[in-house]
């Protein structure tokens, strides 16, 4: 075990001006305390590795996950429509949605699917692309009460669309 | 007065940890997709860092030894490096994603280019942190941050059911599938971490050194420790409870700021959008000064090199080139465009993994008669330390496997 450097009190404007005379407890660290905290920290190359396929159970996380940014856009539009929103943070808030929904399709890009869940895989994709798109247009247009409507009305159909895949899987 | 607003270190060391980038996002994720059941987490959380923040200014006022001079004290050299290296590396990615955090809000509210706002939030900070003395540091950041007290008058104006609110206060033990356990777990290691960020401890003992208490303000370190954190834990509830009411029944998982700005300002008008942006961003820009401090503080503190941000540069060469570095560091790692909330999701479950060699070593000093005198703990709070020490090391050692299995808390 390393030594303990005796080091001084240390106050603002005196650092190291004061030796301390107070003696403290070295503490002898067992290895197994090391060890301990390896081990989880050795799991993590595991989880980061590369997985080319998606699973039922991603499929099913990633189309949950589009679901929720379906209904946080409906919500969203509502906000706005009440007139309760920012010009500002309505067009940064569905510029985020709509990345966020980009990472899903990222993750659609860089992978495949694994062999039984390969039509729900590309009819889940084609979805989450309809609702990036959506959102894009959302964002880089002037929001008012007609475009609102018909925008809702688009989000609905593409979230029950997931909905349906979600459920199948 | 002096001494009433000395209560903005408290304040703004809370809201700096428990309302930062992450802790926003991670809790209103709790409450979204669990409702009121994670509540126990913020109170048992609340009562570590009551507990521990206590006993660091006490410790830092008595012996004169803020955390990092302890750690290296009691852990030695080799131990107490990795220590500060680990903290500081989980200092600098907290502050990169505070200030990409920073410049989010700032966009939301005037619209101007992100990558820009990172460069410009950067730089403020480093202006403000450099014109202005520790004490105006705290009260700007710690009153500001107050305007945060909107989600708790929106989580009240949606009359949320109080048996459902009470039951919370619990530990829920009956989960539906496998899955949802791990992610309960994940979530209540999550909240309970980065209530205890080893951040706020480094800050606020420093803070003490820096405002010069003396044994005198003991009383005043137990109020400003107290005060501080129950207030940051409300507005913690406060989140959760607007989560658990607008998100939860929607269906919603919230995965940006901005839709937990808007849930907390969502029952109410267009001026309360505006005072959840403007707390937001005070907590997030808290949270980075915080960061930045702190990282400095640690590096000094370790090498006993001259500190303190009320003194001249020339005399505190090293401390003022750390802080700056930490800040131009983290503005170079927010501009490359990572995730913020990866960073602050990677920071919360690694910082828990080190809080044990962070809290030891206080609660051992703490203790020790030789050293505090008649300031020494008493049998009950070195009780209850060595309580929290042993869930802190129970979520220390869950902590990444938690991560893993969850994929950092993805439903």
């Amino acid at each position: 075990m390393a030594s303990g450097a005796n080091t001084a009190a240390v106050k603002p404007g005196t650092p190291g001006n004061k030796p301390s005379n107070i003696s403290l407890h070295q503490i002898a660290v067992p290895r197994c305390l090391y060890i301990a905290y390896l081990l989880p920290l050795l799991m993590l190359p595991t989880s980061c590795s590369h997985r080319p396929s998606i699973s039922r159970e991603e499929l099913r996380s990633i189309a949950r996950s589009s679901i929720s940014l379906a209904k946080e856009t409906e919500m969203s539009l509502d906000y706005v429509a009440q007139g309760r929103s920012t010009r500002s943070f309505a067009n940064g808030h569905f510029r985020y949605l709509a990345k966020e929904v980009e990472q899903n399709i990222r993750q659609f890009r860089e992978s495949r699917p694994s062999p039984d869940v390969e039509q729900d895989f590309r009819t889940s994709q084609e979805n989450v692309k309809e609702l990036a798109s959506e959102l894009t247009t959302i964002s880089s247009q002037t929001i008012d009460a007609s475009t609102i409507a018909a925008a809702k009305q688009r989000i609905r159909e593409i979230q029950g669309a997931l909905e349906k895949t979600s459920a199948s899987l | 007065m002096k001494k009433y607003l000395g209560v903005t270190l408290g304040i703004m060391t809370a809201l700096g940890g428990f309302l930062d980038l992450g802790q926003i996002v991670f809790t209103a994720q709790a409450g979204a997709y669990f409702g009121y059941q994670l509540l126990w987490a913020i109170v048992i959380g609340t009562a570590a860092i009551i507990l521990y923040m206590e006993m660091c200014g006490r410790v830092a006022v008595v012996a004169h030894k803020p955390v990092f001079s302890v750690i290296r004290t009691c852990l030695g050299y080799r131990l107490g490096l990795f220590v500060l290296i680990a903290s500081n590396l989980l200092n600098l990615i907290t502050c990169a994603a505070e200030l990409a955090g920073i410049a989010i809000v700032v966009h939301l509210i005037t619209g101007l280019p992100e990558k820009s706002l990172i460069v410009i939030s950067a730089l403020a900070l480093l202006a403000m942190v450099q014109l202005l003395r520790f004490q105006w540091i705290e009260r700007l950041f710690g009153l500001s941050g107050l305007l945060m007290i909107v989600f708790a008058v929106s989580a009240l104006a949606l009359h949320p059911n109080w048996n459902q609110v009470a039951s919370g206060l619990l530990p829920h033990l009956a989960f539906s599938n496998h899955k949802d356990g791990l992610l309960y777990g994940y979530f209540a290691v999550g909240i309970f971490s980065a209530m205890l960020m080893e951040y706020e401890v480094h800050f606020y003992s420093s803070g003490a050194l820096e405002e010069d208490w003396t044994t005198k303000d003991l009383k005043e370190n137990f109020m400003v420790a107290s005060f501080g954190s129950i207030l940051g834990s409300l507005l913690t509830v406060a989140l959760m409870a607007v989560a658990a009411l607008v998100l939860y029944p929607r269906g919603i998982f919230p995965e940006l700021l901005s839709t937990t700005i808007l849930a907390g300002a969502f029952p109410l008008g267009k001026d309360a959008l505006i005072l959840a942006l403007l707390g937001s961003l005070a907590c997030v820009g808290g949270a980075a000064v915080e960061t930045t401090l702190s990282g400095a503080y640690n590096l000094c503190q370790f090498f006993n090199l001259a500190w303190g941000k009320n003194r001249p540069i020339k005399k505190v060469p090293a401390f003022t080139a750390s802080w700056m570095g930490m800040l131009v560091l983290a503005c170079v790692i927010a501009f490359t465009g990572v995730s913020p909330l990866d960073l602050v999701n990677v920071s919360i479950i690694f910082g828990m993994v080190i809080m044990p060699l962070t809290y030891y070593p206080i609660l051992r000093v703490a203790a020790d008669q030789k050293i505090m005198g008649k300031h020494v703990n008493s049998r009950f709070l070195t009780t209850m330390g060595v309580v929290f020490l042993v869930l802190i090391t129970i979520a220390a050692v869950t902590a990444i496997p938690l991560m893993v299995v969850t994929h950092s808390g993805k439903p």
